[in-house]
């Protein structure tokens, strides 16, 4: 890890600070009773000075547009609001890296929604790897590369464009393809020339579109 | 038969922190219907369902089964229960017993049947939600994966024989096959028992798949009812509910939107495949 | 399931007062000058001094009087039975009798003494609320926290007990919420909760507790892993981004406590009036 050895135990310490995890369970990682505290959590474990750690949570819970909420009871947010205090946890230590465990499965659109643009915006603006662990399919295409593990092993690697053209490989995963792949699959097969590689729902409506305009007389 | 009249409900009444949940709600829901449920986050989906088998007590409004006010002072709640069956989310969590068999049969032996009858359910039950009983009953709950947990949790609730199943987010959690698997063990039940199945979800694709009629709610009101072909047809109010439409539906409702002259009732993914090559299909 | 959203913890009022914001430490340390004082206090002009500025600091805390009476409530039929008992059996026969009901007398002295005792009682109860009602659940573990530090090498776990408080803290919604979704759960499948006599009710539980077991050891290890995910390794190391530091206000609070109590010592062991 950014040539760190995992197993060296000293090392693992710096290995957290550098890589965040956000798991499934909104619940069950957030320590304090007021949001704010639960963002300092993390830099309080790094030892910074308290008007560092101030900076930082303000920070955070700016990035995750939380900051209203800093004095609130994290029992009483809804679920997409208590994984952004979860990410702004991770943020206040300056992580390189955020890995999401799952951390969308229990959420409901809303609140998948908020946190999907959150860590777009972490990405595209802070720079920050992400890795997100997931079942949903859509998610996955939002991704610039996907993995796929199957018995400790990695079975498919690639954009996503490109893992999308194994549906059978997939399937043998107990994965399907979203609904967008699958569809551009089955227009692709009636011969419809659909070029590209269309992943969302934007991007297929403007191929087809493109299409049709390009038929007009 | 469900019938809903005029049903207010609000927690902690008389306190300042009363806080309304439900708003006049009044349905009929015949018998063997698949209705979806569908609403955001705090409109009142779970206090409504938790009314139709007498969890929750409304503050007004009245509740029938099968022509029975299940609020009436004489009304025997624990039939009323039996009825209606309610399937929670994440219902694996409420196994308690050291065996699969015994867990099933907590509800049969709650309504106070026989020995063999309570034997024969949890064998149907077990059956019937796709578990071996002689290889699954014996063993521990806890020692199962959390989809075999749930299918337990739903065999408990299916053991009680119920002629009403209403299910919480019950896919929440579960792999894409998962899902899909789920989801047919709801529709094949519904078949092979004749049941009515009210089911709750956040996914819309799941609820296009698995019903033919929509309930949305929003702050407490009923908004939207009817087919839900029609339902998923309004796609600009159920976006601005922020519960958006399939996937499929979104493409067509686009596509529509540039002038391209698509139908928009429809959202599965072998009908949008045919209706977009109706319009473009190469010449 | 809303319900348990609405459960407060604790008797907290939030406002924006000076004895909000004193350090916990300062009030942990004024609440117990002020027992102390209460017990060495023998005359009832004392207590109306002593409710007089209790009433003062309640008005200073912004907290409505009412919440003082609040707060003995629950002490309601303690406070009437010390009255009582103290009335009638205190010893105090020997005196100028009021009224004589067949064997029991009250005298004037013994009504004064049980008037006094329940007064103290009183005074307790109002003293440990003001300090409830102005210090934040948090405040109380982080000053407890720091008040235990000094004590760490003798091996008193100051900041495992305090962590191990926030995290009940935390966490009493959680379950609360769960309980009643399992509870619920398992009323669905017919389990009744108030039948029965005492040991059948017992056994009805057991749908309930297991699950709710079962749950909190996963919540448990999850949050572990979650806190070590974010660098936690205990104690040791760590800051605070609130560390508690002593403002001028807590000097006035102390000197003015420690010289009224030491004055009301000094009388009372030099005889003075």
């Amino acid at each position: 890890m950014d040539g760190l050895d995992t197993r060296d135990q000293p090392a693992v310490w710096q290995v957290r600070q550098r890589v965040g995890m956000v798991f499934q369970n909104p619940d069950n990682q957030l320590v304090a009773t007021v949001v704010e505290e639960d963002v300092a959590f993390g830099p309080e474990n790094l030892g910074l000075p308290p008007a560092e750690i101030r900076r930082r949570v303000e920070e955070a819970l700016r990035v995750v547009e939380m900051g209203e909420y800093r004095h609130h009871a994290p029992h009483l947010l809804s679920g997409g609001q208590k994984q952004r205090v979860a990410i702004a946890g991770i943020l206040a230590m300056r992580p390189m890296c955020l890995i999401l465990d799952e951390a969308t499965a229990m959420l409901d659109p809303q609140g998948r929604a908020e946190v999907l643009q959150t860590v777009a915006r972490l990405n595209r603006e802070e720079d920050i790897t992400i890795v997100h662990i997931t079942h949903a399919m859509e998610e996955a295409a939002l991704a610039r590369r996907i993995i796929a593990l199957a018995a400790g092993r990695i079975v498919l690697e690639g954009p996503p464009a490109e893992v999308f053209e194994q549906p059978e490989a997939l399937r043998r995963l107990r994965l399907a393809l979203p609904p967008v792949a699958a569809l551009v699959r089955g227009l692709r097969a009636a011969g419809l020339p659909l070029r590209g590689h269309p992943l969302t729902v934007d991007q297929l409506v403007d191929a087809l579109t493109g299409l049709a305009a390009a038929r007009r007389p | 038969m469900i019938e809903v009249r005029d049903v207010h409900h609000v927690y902690l009444r008389d306190s300042p922190l009363a806080a309304v949940a439900l708003r006049g709600i009044s349905l009929t829901i015949p018998d063997g219907e698949r209705i979806g449920l569908i609403g955001p986050t705090g409109s009142g989906k779970s206090t409504l369902v938790q009314t139709l088998n007498a969890l929750i007590r409304p503050t007004s409004g009245t509740v029938s089964v099968d022509g029975e006010d299940i609020f009436a002072p004489k009304a025997d709640r624990r039939r009323v229960r039996q009825k209606v069956a309610l399937l929670f989310q994440y219902a694996e969590q409420q196994l308690f017993e050291e065996t699969v068999a015994k867990d099933v049969a907590f509800g049969p032996r709650n309504l106070g049947l026989p020995e063999d009858e309570i034997a024969t359910r949890v064998h149907e039950a077990l059956q019937s939600v796709g578990l071996d009983p002689d290889r699954f009953g014996p063993r521990s709950p806890f020692t199962l994966s959390g989809g075999e947990m749930r299918r337990v949790a739903l065999a408990g609730v299916l053991a009680m024989s119920p002629k009403v199943l209403i299910l919480d987010e019950p896919t929440a959690g579960l792999d894409p096959q998962g899902k899909a698997e789920f989801l047919q063990l709801i529709l094949r039940l519904h078949a092979q028992r004749q049941l009515t199945v009210i089911l709750i979800n956040h996914s819309m694709d799941e609820i296009a798949q698995t019903t033919e009629r929509v309930i949305v709610l929003d702050a407490g009101r009923v908004v939207m009812d009817g087919p839900t072909r029609q339902i998923f047809a309004r796609a600009e109010e159920l976006e601005h509910l922020h519960l958006g439409i399939p996937q499929t539906a979104q493409i067509l409702h686009r596509l529509r939107a540039r002038g391209l002259p698509v139908r928009t009732d429809l959202f599965t993914l072998e009908e949008a495949r045919a209706e977009v090559l109706r319009v473009l299909r190469p010449a | 399931m809303e319900l348990t959203r609405y459960v407060s913890i604790g008797q907290y009022l939030p406002r924006d007062s000076v004895v909000h914001r004193l350090d916990p430490r300062t009030k942990i340390g004024v609440t117990t000058l002020l027992m102390v004082v209460i017990f060495v206090i023998t005359d009832f002009t004392g207590y109306g001094l002593l409710a007089a500025s209790l009433v003062g600091l309640f008005l200073l805390a912004q907290i409505p009087l009412g919440y003082a009476a609040r707060g003995l409530r629950p002490i309601l039929f303690l406070l009437l039975l010390t009255f009582v008992l103290n009335l009638f059996f205190s010893g105090l026969r020997e005196g100028t009798p009021l009224v004589r009901l067949g064997p029991l007398v009250i005298t004037s002295e013994a009504l004064s003494r049980a008037a006094f005792i329940s007064l103290r009682l009183v005074l307790l109860v109002v003293a440990t609320s003001l300090f409830t009602y102005t210090t934040s659940p948090m405040a109380l573990t982080d000053g407890m926290e720091r008040l235990l530090r000094p004590f760490r090498r003798i091996g008193v776990p100051g900041h495992e007990l305090a962590m191990m408080m926030s995290i009940a803290l935390r966490f009493i919604p959680t379950l609360l919420e769960e309980t009643e979704r399992i509870m619920k759960a398992q009323m669905a499948r017919g389990a009744e909760f108030q039948r029965g006599n005492l040991l059948r009710r017992a056994r009805a539980m057991l749908p309930i507790l297991v699950p709710l077991f079962v749950s909190a050891f996963r919540r448990a290890d999850e949050l572990a892993l979650a806190m070590e995910a974010r660098a936690y390794r205990g104690g040791e190391g760590r800051t605070r981004m609130k560390e508690l530091a002593f403002a001028a206000r807590d000097a006035v609070a102390w000197i003015v406590s420690v010289f009224a109590t030491a004055v009301l010592l000094a009388s009372r062991w030099l005889g003075l009036p």
